[in-house]
């Protein structure tokens, strides 16, 4: 009788399972229903980059590389951004320099105000998270998933290497001063604060070779 | 009991109250709540796994395709879930809730597990030879299935198993507790344990009273392969997506949390609670290392060595009782 109670909750439990586990649908139906409201990555970068970004606060560079030489650690704590446990600090960075240097992958900058103090305006292989993190402007919390919230990354850095750096490559040469606005990416453990590489947000020739 | 006896006992306490202090004393990020919850959702999935993996070694065994079983149910529950299942014919779409993927990423995983089971007691394959080949199909299958491409944008509900809360806790730390505790009561105090137990000790005398060997291991094999999908059912769930490469050396980690936890590699030896020590050693071990900048491939040759000083020290102590 126990035995025969048991099997009756089991087919029962299964059968309450199987009930819930599965729904059925017209499969034209379901197809001609089906709306895509799929989160664009794409979308939400163009947003970003054309309507945000512009906004998000920078630190002035001359001031950021005196307060670095000086006061490192609690400076780098105080303005650095970054997601969870990382040694790595994100920073918005905006100021003027002479372009040193025309690389393969970078132009060179010496920053305007400062002795011997250049930076490397990245002009090709733009990968990363740098102007995402920098820009404080995405959350990780306010996405499902951790695809969406790295893509907005890539479309960020897409934005930079084919709307922002090809104008500006055109018609940039040696010696010219530029204005610049970017993101970079600070290293807490190696303290490395030359060669640091900002990945431009704006760029604007002001004079050309003298 | 002796002082010497007594820290036998605790030697994997001892062990990771070390590791914590000094890990505490060389990096100033190690001793936070965020990085502790960090490394207990971590190390959850590897509970998971190990627990199964305890069962099996406990009863002399081994199963070496954990990973891929993980990899094989979590895309097939990611696939049902995301996609569920067409039938033109019928002109018919069934679609699975999140109850539905769940329960079929575990039969499929359980049901992987019989079969190897099946084979080590039916065809006298040897355990390693049977799971070695399960490695091998259940990778296949996952890769066939997912065409080698991540199944991505899971419902968002599915997600919470992985990154959500409850009580202050996260989800894959509740789901492996849970786990363990009822893998303590299956090995303590229930028939099936005892029987475990029996047969890893000795399966000859355990044939002899009467056991059923091939019943018991079936199962051991069941249950360890429904773990490894509950297991692959958190990875996927913590990252959104199904990978078709998920789980790789997952079959490592866990033999090595079992071994460093005192399970004997011979059977009938050992606790699901020195797995759990086992496991929180290589979780607390791995985040030290990445904490302190140590390269990622000196990261595999401290663990290789730590699983090898485990062992000796395990010897060692067998030959002194």
């Amino acid at each position: 009788m126990i035995k025969r109670i048991k099997i009756v909750i089991g087919i029962l439990l299964i059968c309450l399972i199987a009930y819930n586990s599965v729904y059925f649908e017209a499969l034209d139906e379901k197809k001609l229903s089906e709306i895509k409201e799929d989160f664009s990555p794409k979308t939400f970068a163009q947003e970003l980059m054309q309507t945000q970004i512009n906004n998000v606060p920078a630190l002035e560079a001359s001031a950021y590389f005196a307060q670095l030489d000086s006061n490192f650690n609690s400076f780098t704590k105080e303005h650095g951004k970054t997601l969870g446990v990382s040694n790595y600090r994100y920073f918005m960075l905006e100021g003027k320099g002479k372009v040193l240097a025309i690389e393969d992958e970078n132009v060179r900058l010496d920053i305007e105000g400062l002795d011997s103090q250049s930076i490397l305006l990245a002009t090709d292989f733009i990968f990363g998270n740098t102007l995402r993190d920098a820009s404080g402007l995405v959350s990780i919390s306010d996405y499902a998933n951790t695809m969406d919230f790295n893509n907005i990354s890539v479309e960020m850095n897409h934005i930079v290497k084919n709307e922002i750096i090809p104008p500006f490559m055109k018609q940039v040469s040696e010696g010219q001063s530029v204005n610049f606005k970017g993101a970079l990416r600070l290293n807490l453990e190696e303290k490395q604060t030359d060669e640091l590489r900002v990945i431009p947000i704006s760029l604007a020739i002001t004079s050309n070779n003298p | 009991m002796k002082m010497k006896e007594k820290l036998a006992q605790f030697k994997s306490i001892i062990a990771l109250l070390l590791l914590c202090i000094i890990l505490s004393i060389m990096s100033d990020k190690f001793l936070t709540v965020d990085n502790a919850w960090n490394v207990m959702r971590q190390i959850s999935v590897n509970i998971c796994i190990s627990v199964g993996m305890t069962l099996v070694i406990l009863s002399g065994g081994i199963d070496l395709s954990v990973g891929s079983i993980l990899a094989l149910s979590s895309a097939i529950a990611a696939g049902l879930l995301k996609y569920g299942v067409e039938f033109q014919s019928m002109n018919l779409f069934i679609g699975f809730t999140l109850l539905g993927a769940v329960v079929t990423g575990t039969t499929v995983g359980s049901g992987l597990g019989v079969f190897n089971g099946f084979m080590i007691t039916k065809f006298k394959v040897p355990p390693f030879v049977a799971t070695l080949a399960m490695l091998t199909i259940a990778r296949g299958l996952t890769m066939l299935w997912t065409g080698g491409y991540p199944i991505t944008g899971l419902n968002p509900s599915f997600a919470f198993l992985g990154t959500g809360w409850f009580l202050g806790i996260p989800m894959p730390v509740w789901i492996s507790a849970v786990i363990v505790g009822i893998a303590i009561i299956i090995t303590n105090y229930t028939q099936l344990g005892r029987y475990i137990y029996a047969i890893g000790s000795n399966e000859s005398a355990a044939r002899l009273s009467g056991i059923k060997i091939k019943n018991v291991k079936v199962w051991v094999y069941t249950i360890v392969g429904a773990l490894s999908a509950i297991g692959g059912l958190i990875v996927t769930a913590r990252l959104d997506s199904a990978q078709p490469n998920a789980g790789l050396s997952y079959e490592l980690d866990s033999i090595a949390a079992v071994v460093i936890g005192g399970t004997s590699l011979s059977g009938g030896r050992g606790t699901i609670l020195g797995t759990v020590q086992g496991a929180l050693i290589i979780g607390v071990l791995n985040n030290g290392l990445v904490l302190l900048n140590v390269s990622p491939f000196w990261q595999q040759v401290v663990k290789g060595m730590v699983i090898l000083v485990a062992v000796i020290l395990d010897k060692a102590s067998r030959k002194d009782d």
